[in-house]
C-alpha cells in the first residue's frame, strides 16, 4: 500500500494515474483510522496548452480547438468564444441560430447529466442505473447526431451563427425522444430518493451549508444544492435565454442526495426549454456576416455549462488571431468543496463526495500558477519550461 | 427476511422481464450502425455524372479547414488528359485523418461540392503514415458507363470548372 | 508653401504638393479610393469609372472674383452635378471630397455590375484569386449575385499563351490597359495591345515570339484581375499557402529587392520549393519592378545535380569524402603551397563570403583577384553614385552619360529607370559603339571605333574642342550621372573607360553633389562588394593561376567559360573549389566543398551603387553543404590556427563592418531598417499598385562616398586616347569584341527550364557590309574561328555596328572575354 507515514497520521496518495480516476488528477488524503482529517489536490497533468495555443491560431480555428477542451460540454466552450467574439465583432446573431445554439445546449446538459447520474451510480456500487442512464443517453447522443453531424463534438456553431437548421423529422424526433426522456426521469427521481442502497451512499454525506457553498466560489448544480441560486442562464441571459427563460432548480439539504436531486431536474427543465425552443422557433437565416479580422478590444464571456457558470475572457488586438483567451470553467470552481466537504467523512465516501461535483480534469489544466515560497507567483514560458526540467529531474 | 426475499425477487423478475426485450445493443462488426444523413465521417471525393472528377484542385478546403488536415496540389489539364471539368485540377489530394476534426468545414467551402463527408466511420490506423488518405483513397469509383480519369475529351466540352448550384438540403 | 495644396478628403485634411491625384492625397491619409486602371507609376486614363467621388470646390463670385462664404462664414462649396474620377481630378485649394457615401458606394456597385457582366467568376481556380483587386473590390463594393445569365455572358479564350512566359485569360480581362500601358509606356516595348472594339475587345501581342519583352512578367503583377498569369506560377499554388522570405536578385548588379514564396510541395518530394518571385518596393533601388531573368532565374535551386558532399582527388579521381577529411586535406596543402597562393573569385558571393576568402588570402599572403572583365571598382568609394534615392528619382536637370554599355541586356531595371529619367526630363547621353535601345530617347549620341572608348568619352569634356552639342549639354548640368557598361570592351578597355569617366566627373565640376557619379554596370550582384572587399581582377588571370601553387575558387567557372583558363588550371599545383554544381573547374580541382545557393543562407551584397542589402534563407538547405563564408572560415582556422569565432554571416558582417571603412556601423539590424516609402504601395490593398510586395525587411544602407564626404581623394590620370585595338583595315580576320546578352546561360540561368525557352541562340552581330564581304547573310550560321576551336552563331546585321567588326555574346558558349582577332567562314 502506498501510505507515507507523517506523524500520527496516514496520507493516502491517489492518482495521478489511478484505476478508480477516469482522468489524471493527484490527491492526497490524511487519514486518522477511516476517517479523512485533512485533503488536498494537485492538477495539471493533462495540462495541454489550448489557451496559448488559441493565440497562434485564427478565431475560426480557436473555436474548434475550444470546442476541444471538454469532450462532455463541447458545446458550451464553442458557444462562449462564439459568443465572445461576436461581441467583439459588434455583429447580431440571427433568432433562429441562438435558439438553435440554446437548443442544443440543453440537449446537451441532458446528456451531460444523464452521463453524471450513470457515473455517480456506478461510484454508489449502483450500476443497473447506470446502465439505464447511459442508454437513454444514446437517445440524446443520436439526436444531436442527426442535427448536428456528430455525437461529441459537435461542430454546430460557427461565428455569426450556426452551421445546421433544425427540420420538422428532426424537430418531431427531439419531441418524442423528450416524452420519452421525461417518463424515465420521473423514474431516475423516485429512485434517487427511495432506492435505499443509494439513499445510504447519499443522505447527509459531504453536506455543504449555504454559506460555505458561497465562501468557496461553488457554482452550478453543486452550489444550487446548497440552495445558493446561482444561474448564468438567469443572471445575465445569453443566446435565446431571454426569449426561453430557465427556471432555477434548488435544494436546501446540500448533501450528495440534494446534488442527484438537482441534476435529475434540471433535466425537467430542459425539456421544457426544448419543447418550448421547438414550438416557437424563429425563423430567418442561421448565420450573419463576419468579418476575419476582429476589432481590438476586450470582452467576457458566461454561459452556464452543465457543472456550471463557463467564463471565456477574450482580448483582440485588431488581427485574425486572439491576443489572449482565458477560460475558466467550473470544475476548477468547485474543486475546493471537494476538499473542504471531505474532512471528517470516511475514506469510502471520498469518491462520490468527489464525483458529486461532477469534475473534469481536462478542463481545469490550463493555467499553471506555482505557489512559491513569496506566495503566489506568475510564471512566464520561459520560467515555466525550467520549472518543469527542474520538477520532473 | 422475508422483505429481503421479496426484494430480491423483485430485482430477479426485472431481470428475467429484461430478457425478453430487444436489446438496445448491437452486435458490432458483425451489424453495424446506421447513422444519421448529416453524420460526418470520412471524406469521399465526388465524380459528375459524367464520370468526371467534382474537385477543380481549388484547395479552398485546405484553407477552411481549421486543423491544417488537407494538403491540395493544383495542375493544369488539357482536353486530351482530363480529370476534371475546366483548366485546373486536383494532382495531389491528401487528408490526414490524425489532424482532422471532422467539423465539415471543407464541405461547406467547396465550390463543386466535390468534397462530402460521408458514413464511413472505421478509421483506425496502425502507422502514422497509413492515417493520411491520398486521392485515389478518396476519390469514388468511377460508375459503368463513364471511363476513368484523366481521359480524352472533345475539345471544349468542359471548360466551365464551377457548376450552377443550388443550395444544399440536407 | 506656394506649391503645397490644403484639401479635406472625408472630413480629414491633408496638405499634399500642387499637381497631386485625389487618390493619392487621399492614400497620405490612409483613406482607400479603390481604383483598377490607375497605377501611381504610371500616367491616369480614367477609364475603369471605378475612383468616382464627389468633389465640392469653393464658390466663388463671379463679379467680385471673391469666395463665397456661408451664413457661418466657412467657405460655400459647389458640388457638380456627377461625380468625378479621383484619379485623373488633381486637388486644388480648399477642396472637399466625398470619398464614401451612398451615391459613391452606388456608383461604384454599378462599375463593378458592369465589369462583372461578362467574368467568369471562376475565382476558385484563378491564380489571382485570394490577392485579387476585383475579388476584394466586390467583396467591398459589389452586389451578392449576378444579374446576368451564364449564357448571356461573352464567352472568350480561357487559355491564350501570350507568350512562352505570359498567359492571358480573355474572360477575367476587365480591359483597364495597366499591361498595355506598361509596356508601352514604361517597358518600351509596345507589343501587346487591345484589339476589335466594343465587347469583343481583347488584349493581343502583336510580336514574334509572342510578348517578346524582357519586363513582360510585371504586367502580371498590376494586372488587377486574373488575366494575365505567368506560366511559372500557374495553377502552382494558391497565394494564402505561401510563405514569403525577403530575398535579393543575383543576376545583375541592380540589386532588385524580391520577395519569394515559397511552398512545401508533394511534386517535389516534399520539400520547400520556390513557388514564385516578387519584387518588393524598394524605391532606391527596383520601384516594384524585376526584369524577367531575375522573376524566372530562380530555378536553380531546384536541380538534382548539386554536390552534397565534399570531394577529393586520390589516385587522380575525385571521390566522395567527408568534410573533416577534406578540411584536413585542405589545411595540409595549404601549409605547403602556402608561399604562392591565389584566390580568384565573383561577385556571385556574398560580402561575408568575400572577407572570409580576402582573410584567408592575407594570412598565406597570396593574391585576391576578382573574376570580372571590368574595372573601376576602385573608384566607386570615391566618386561613385550615391544618391540615397538611386536612379528612380532623377530627373530635369540631370545628365545621364551611358558609356559602352547595352543597358537594356546589362542592367535592365536601370534602363528603365533611365528611360524614365529622360521623360522626367533628364537629358541622355549615349556613348557606344553601335545603335543600342537608350539612343531614341538620347539628346545625343555619341559613335566610335571599338577600341576608342575611353576617347569618345573624354570628348564629352565640355573644355574639350571636339565636345560640340553633347558638351554644351553637360556643361549645363546640375548633375551628371555616368554608367559605363561593359560593352564590346575587356578589362584594359574597362579600365580606360572608367578612368574617362572619372575625368569627365571631376571636370565638370560637379563631384560631390549626391545626384552626381560614376556608376558602373557591373556583370553579377556583388562585383562591387568584392572590389570592397580587397579583390581585384587581373590582366592575364591565366598567367596568375598557372603559376601558383595553391588556387582558391570560389563562385566562378573560369574553366569552363575559357579554354586557356582550364589550361592554366591544369598547370596550377592545388586547386580547391567551392561549388554547388561540379563544373568544368570543380573537375580539375583537388578539393571540392559543396556550398549552399545564396537561396539556402543569409547574407548582403553591395549592388553597382554601392547600397548594401540582406538576403534571408529562402528554402531548406541541402544537407551536407555549408555557406561558402563558413568553409572559408574552417579552413583558415586550420591552417592559421584563427579563432572560429565567425559561425554566423551575421557576425562575419560585423567583423566586416569593423575592418571596412566605409562599411562603419552597419549591421544586420540596420540593413533591415525601412522608412515609409512613397508612393504607397504594398500588400493589402493589391489593386493600387499590384501584388507586389511591402518592404518590411530593409531597404538596404547607401554608402558614402569620399566625394560626398569631401574628403581627399586622388583620381587616376585621364587615360591616353589612343586606339586600344589594331587597325583591321587589310586584315583577314575580323575584330570579335564581346557584348552582353540577358538572357545567356551562366551557371545560374541554364537551369530555369522556363527562361530555357527564351534564352538567345549564339549570334555574331555585323554590319551587313561585313557579311557581305564574307558572304554571309543575316540568318545564316557562320562558322567563328577562336584560338583554333570554331565555333557556331547565327549572323545578324546592323547597320550601326561599325565594319570589319563583329559582336559575339558573353556567356553563350562562346569563349570571349576581351576583343581578340577571330576568322568568320561560312
Amino acid at each position: 500500500m502506498p501510505e507515507t507515514k507523517h506523524g500520527d497520521k496516514f496520507i493516502v496518495p491517489i492518482g495521478p494515474q489511478h484505476p478508480a480516476l477516469k482522468e489524471p488528477g493527484h490527491f492526497e488524503f490524511t487519514v486518522d483510522g477511516e476517517t479523512v482529517t485533512g485533503a488536498s489536490v494537485r492538477l495539471g497533468f493533462v495540462h495541454r496548452g489550448i489557451e496559448k495555443a488559441a493565440e497562434e491560431r485564427t478565431y475560426i480555428q480557436d473555436l474548434y480547438l475550444l470546442e476541444r477542451i471538454c469532450g462532455i460540454c463541447s458545446h458550451v466552450h464553442a458557444m462562449a468564444f462564439a459568443l465572445g467574439v461576436e461581441k467583439l465583432a459588434g455583429v447580431t446573431v440571427p433568432e433562429r441560430a441562438q435558439a438553435i445554439r440554446v437548443l442544443v445546449a440543453e440537449m446537451e446538459r441532458i446528456h451531460s447529466h444523464l452521463l453524471w447520474l450513470g457515473v455517480a451510480a456506478h461510484e454508489a456500487g449502483f450500476d443497473t442505473l447506470f446502465m439505464y442512464a447511459w442508454r437513454d443517453r444514446e437517445k440524446v447522443m443520436d439526436l444531436l447526431e442527426q442535427l448536428c453531424g456528430n455525437r461529441v463534438n459537435y461542430s454546430i456553431n460557427v461565428l455569426g451563427g450556426v452551421k445546421e437548421d433544425v427540420n420538422d423529422v428532426i424537430r418531431d424526433g427531439i419531441l418524442s425522444a423528450m416524452d420519452y426522456l421525461e417518463t424515465r426521469t420521473v423514474l431516475y427521481l423516485k429512485l434517487v430518493t427511495t432506492e435505499r442502497t443509494l439513499i445510504g451512499r447519499t443522505r447527509g454525506i459531504g453536506i455543504m451549508e449555504k454559506q460555505t457553498a458561497a465562501r468557496l466560489g461553488t457554482v452550478g448544480p453543486t452550489a444550487r444544492a446548497s440552495g445558493l441560486e446561482r444561474d448564468i442562464r438567469l443572471e445575465a441571459p445569453y443566446a435565446a435565454y431571454l426569449q426561453y427563460p430557465a427556471r432555477i432548480v434548488t435544494e436546501q439539504t446540500g448533501d450528495l442526495e440534494a446534488r442527484f436531486i438537482v441534476r435529475v431536474k434540471e433535466l425537467y427543465e430542459s425539456f421544457r426549454l426544448i419543447r418550448g425552443i421547438l414550438s416557437t422557433l424563429p425563423g430567418g437565416e442561421l448565420t450573419t456576416k463576419m468579418p476575419r479580422r476582429i476589432p481590438e478590444g476586450e470582452t467576457i464571456s458566461r454561459v452556464e455549462a452543465p457543472r456550471g457558470e463557463l467564463f471565456y475572457y477574450i482580448k483582440s488586438n485588431g488581427s485574425d488571431k486572439p491576443d489572449r483567451v482565458k477560460v475558466r470553467t467550473p470544475s476548477i470552481n468547485n474543486f475546493a468543496s471537494v476538499m473542504a466537504t471531505a474532512v471528517g467523512h470516511k475514506l469510502a465516501d471520498i469518491p462520490m463526495i468527489l464525483s458529486g461535483i461532477d469534475p473534469c480534469f481536462s478542463c481545469n489544466d490550463r493555467m499553471v500558477s506555482i505557489r512559491g515560497s513569496e506566495g503566489q507567483q506568475a510564471v512566464d514560458w520561459e520560467e515555466l519550461r525550467l520549472y518543469g526540467i527542474e520538477y520532473y529531474r | 427476511m422475508a422483505n429481503g426475499v421479496y426484494e430480491m425477487m423483485r430485482g430477479l423478475w426485472q431481470t428475467f422481464r429484461s430478457a425478453w426485450t430487444k436489446p438496445v445493443t448491437i452486435q458490432y462488426p458483425e451489424v453495424k450502425r446506421q447513422v444519421s444523413k448529416r453524420y460526418r465521417g470520412r471524406h469521399a471525393l465526388k465524380r459528375y455524372a459524367n464520370g468526371l472528377e467534382k474537385c477543380i484542385g481549388c484547395s479552398l478546403c485546405a484553407a477552411a479547414c481549421p486543423a491544417d488536415a488537407i494538403f491540395v496540389e493544383a495542375s493544369e489539364q488539357t482536353d486530351e488528359n482530363r480529370y476534371s471539368p475546366g483548366e485546373r485540377y486536383a494532382s495531389t489530394y491528401e487528408i490526414n485523418y490524425l489532424r482532422c476534426i471532422f467539423c465539415g468545414l471543407c464541405e461547406d467551402a467547396c465550390p463543386t461540392e466535390a468534397i462530402v463527408l460521408e458514413d464511413n466511420y472505421e478509421l483506425s490506423f496502425e502507422t502514422r503514415e497509413s492515417a493520411i488518405y491520398t486521392k485515389d483513397m478518396l476519390l469514388d469509383a468511377v460508375s459503368a458507363p463513364n471511363q476513368p480519369t484523366p481521359r480524352k475529351v472533345k475539345p471544349g466540352s468542359f471548360n466551365r470548372s464551377v457548376p450552377e448550384m443550388k443550395d444544399p438540403v440536407d | 508653401m506656394a506649391n503645397e495644396i490644403t484639401l479635406t478628403i472625408d472630413g480629414k485634411q491633408v496638405t499634399v504638393p500642387a499637381g497631386t491625384l485625389i487618390v493619392d492625397a487621399a492614400r497620405e491619409l490612409g483613406i482607400d479610393i479603390p481604383v483598377f486602371c490607375y497605377h501611381p507609376k504610371m500616367e491616369p486614363v480614367g477609364m475603369c469609372r471605378m475612383c468616382l467621388v464627389e468633389v465640392g470646390r469653393p464658390m466663388v463670385d463671379r463679379a467680385t472674383n471673391q469666395p463665397v462664404m456661408e451664413a457661418d462664414g466657412t467657405p460655400k462649396l459647389q458640388f457638380g452635378p456627377k461625380m468625378e474620377t479621383a484619379c485623373t481630378t488633381p486637388v486644388s485649394a480648399g477642396m472637399v471630397v466625398i470619398g464614401m457615401s451612398d451615391k459613391v458606394k452606388a456608383a461604384r456597385n454599378d462599375v463593378l455590375e458592369f465589369l462583372l457582366t461578362s467574368h467568369p467568376l471562376d475565382c476558385p481556380i484563378c491564380d489571382k484569386g485570394g490577392e485579387c483587386p476585383l475579388q476584394n473590390l466586390t467583396m467591398g463594393f459589389g452586389k451578392g449575385s449576378s444579374r446576368f445569365e451564364f449564357e448571356d455572358k461573352q464567352h472568350n479564350q480561357k487559355h491564350v499563351p501570350l507568350g512562352e512566359l505570359i498567359y492571358l485569360d480573355r474572360e477575367r480581362c476587365i480591359q483597364c490597359g495597366r499591361c498595355v500601358r506598361f509596356q508601352k509606356d514604361l517597358a518600351d516595348d509596345p507589343v501587346i495591345g487591345f484589339y476589335q472594339r466594343g465587347r469583343n475587345l481583347v488584349i493581343d501581342t502583336s510580336s514574334e515570339p509572342g510578348f517578346d519583352s524582357i519586363f513582360s512578367g510585371n504586367t502580371t503583377d498590376i494586372c488587377p484581375v486574373g488575366a494575365l498569369t505567368t506560366a511559372d506560377f500557374r495553377f502552382g499554388a494558391r497565394p494564402w499557402e505561401l510563405k514569403s522570405a525577403a530575398s535579393l536578385c543575383n543576376h545583375c548588379a541592380v540589386g532588385c529587392n524580391l520577395t519569394y514564396n515559397t511552398r512545401r510541395e508533394a511534386k517535389s518530394d516534399g520539400n520547400v520549393v520556390i513557388k514564385r518571385a516578387m519584387p518588393r518596393q524598394n524605391e532606391a533601388v527596383n520601384e516594384i519592378w524585376l526584369c524577367d531573368k531575375g522573376r524566372f532565374g530562380y530555378h536553380f535551386a531546384e536541380s538534382h545535380q548539386r554536390l552534397e558532399k565534399p570531394l577529393i582527388r586520390k589516385d587522380g579521381e575525385l571521390v566522395e569524402s567527408t568534410w573533416d577529411e577534406a578540411l584536413d586535406m585542405a589545411a595540409k596543402e595549404l601549409r605547403a603551397y602556402g608561399f604562392r597562393f591565389v584566390s580568384l573569385a565573383s561577385g556571385r558571393l556574398s560580402n561575408e563570403d568575400l572577407y572570409e576568402i580576402k582573410q584567408l588570402t592575407e594570412n598565406l599572403h597570396g593574391q585576391a583577384c576578382l573574376y570580372s572583365p571590368m574595372a573601376g571598382g576602385d573608384l566607386t568609394p570615391l566618386i561613385g553614385y550615391a544618391d540615397p534615392q538611386g536612379l528612380s528619382r532623377v530627373g530635369k536637370g540631370t545628365v545621364i552619360v551611358v558609356a559602352a554599355s547595352n543597358l537594356h541586356q546589362e542592367a535592365p531595371i536601370w534602363w528603365m529607370q533611365v528611360r524614365a529619367a529622360v521623360k522626367r526630363g533628364a537629358k541622355l547621353i549615349v556613348v557606344n559603339a553601335r545603335s543600342t535601345r537608350l539612343d531614341k530617347f538620347a539628346s545625343a549620341v555619341v559613335r566610335y571605333r571599338f577600341g576608342r572608348e575611353a576617347e569618345a568619352v573624354l570628348s564629352l569634356v565640355p573644355a574639350a574642342e571636339t565636345s560640340g552639342e553633347s558638351g554644351k549639354i553637360i556643361a549645363a548640368a546640375e548633375n551628371l550621372v555616368v554608367l559605363y557598361g561593359s560593352d564590346g570592351i575587356g578589362l584594359e578597355g574597362s579600365r580606360q573607360v572608367a578612368a574617362a569617366s572619372a575625368e569627365l566627373l571631376r571636370a565638370s565640376n560637379l563631384l560631390g553633389k549626391p545626384g552626381s557619379g560614376l556608376l558602373p554596370v557591373w556583370q553579377r550582384a556583388n562585383d562591387q562588394g568584392a572590389w570592397d572587399t580587397g579583390f581585384t581582377p587581373v590582366d592575364d588571370l591565366a598567367k596568375v593561376v598557372s603559376e601558383a601553387d595553391g588556387v582558391l575558387i570560389a563562385g566562378a567557372d573560369p574553366a569552363g567559360d575559357h579554354p586557356a583558363y582550364a589550361a592554366a588550371l591544369k598547370k596550377a599545383k592545388f586547386i580547391i573549389v567551392q561549388e554547388q554544381f561540379l563544373t568544368k573547374t570543380a573537375q580539375l580541382a583537388d578539393i571540392v566543398f559543396p556550398v549552399q545557393s545564396m537561396l539556402e543562407r543569409d547574407g548582403s551584397y553591395t549592388n553597382g551603387t554601392r547600397r548594401v542589402q540582406r538576403f534571408m534563407p529562402v528554402v531548406e538547405k541541402l544537407p551536407g553543404t555549408r555557406p561558402d563564408y563558413l568553409v572559408t572560415a574552417q579552413v583558415r582556422q586550420k591552417v592559421v590556427h584563427s579563432n572560429l569565432e565567425f559561425i554566423s554571416a551575421a557576425q562575419v558582417f560585423m567583423v566586416l563592418a569593423a575592418h571596412l571603412p566605409d562599411y562603419q556601423n552597419l549591421t544586420y539590424a540596420t540593413l533591415m531598417e525601412t522608412v515609409p516609402q512613397h508612393p504607397i504601395l504594398g500588400r493589402s490593398d493589391v489593386y493600387y499598385g499590384g501584388t507586389s510586395f511591402e518592404n518590411r525587411q530593409g531597404l538596404g544602407v547607401q554608402l558614402g562616398t569620399a566625394a560626398n564626404r569631401r574628403d581627399k581623394y586622388s583620381l587616376p590620370a585621364a587615360p591616353s586616347t589612343q586606339n586600344q585595338l589594331p587597325d583591321l583595315e587589310h586584315a583577314e580576320e575580323l575584330m570579335a569584341v564581346p557584348v552582353a546578352e540577358l538572357l545567356d546561360t551562366g551557371t545560374i540561368t541554364q537551369k530555369s527550364v522556363l527562361l530555357g525557352k527564351r534564352t538567345s541562340t549564339p549570334f555574331a552581330l555585323m554590319h551587313p557590309k561585313t557579311a557581305q564581304q564574307k558572304g554571309l547573310a543575316a540568318g545564316d550560321k557562320a562558322k567563328i574561328s577562336l584560338a583554333g576551336v570554331t565555333y557556331q552563331a547565327v549572323v545578324r546585321v546592323d547597320e550601326s555596328v561599325p565594319t570589319l567588326h563583329v559582336l559575339l555574346p558573353r556567356s553563350l558558349g562562346i569563349p570571349l572575354d576581351k576583343p581578340v582577332l577571330v576568322k568568320v567562314i561560312q
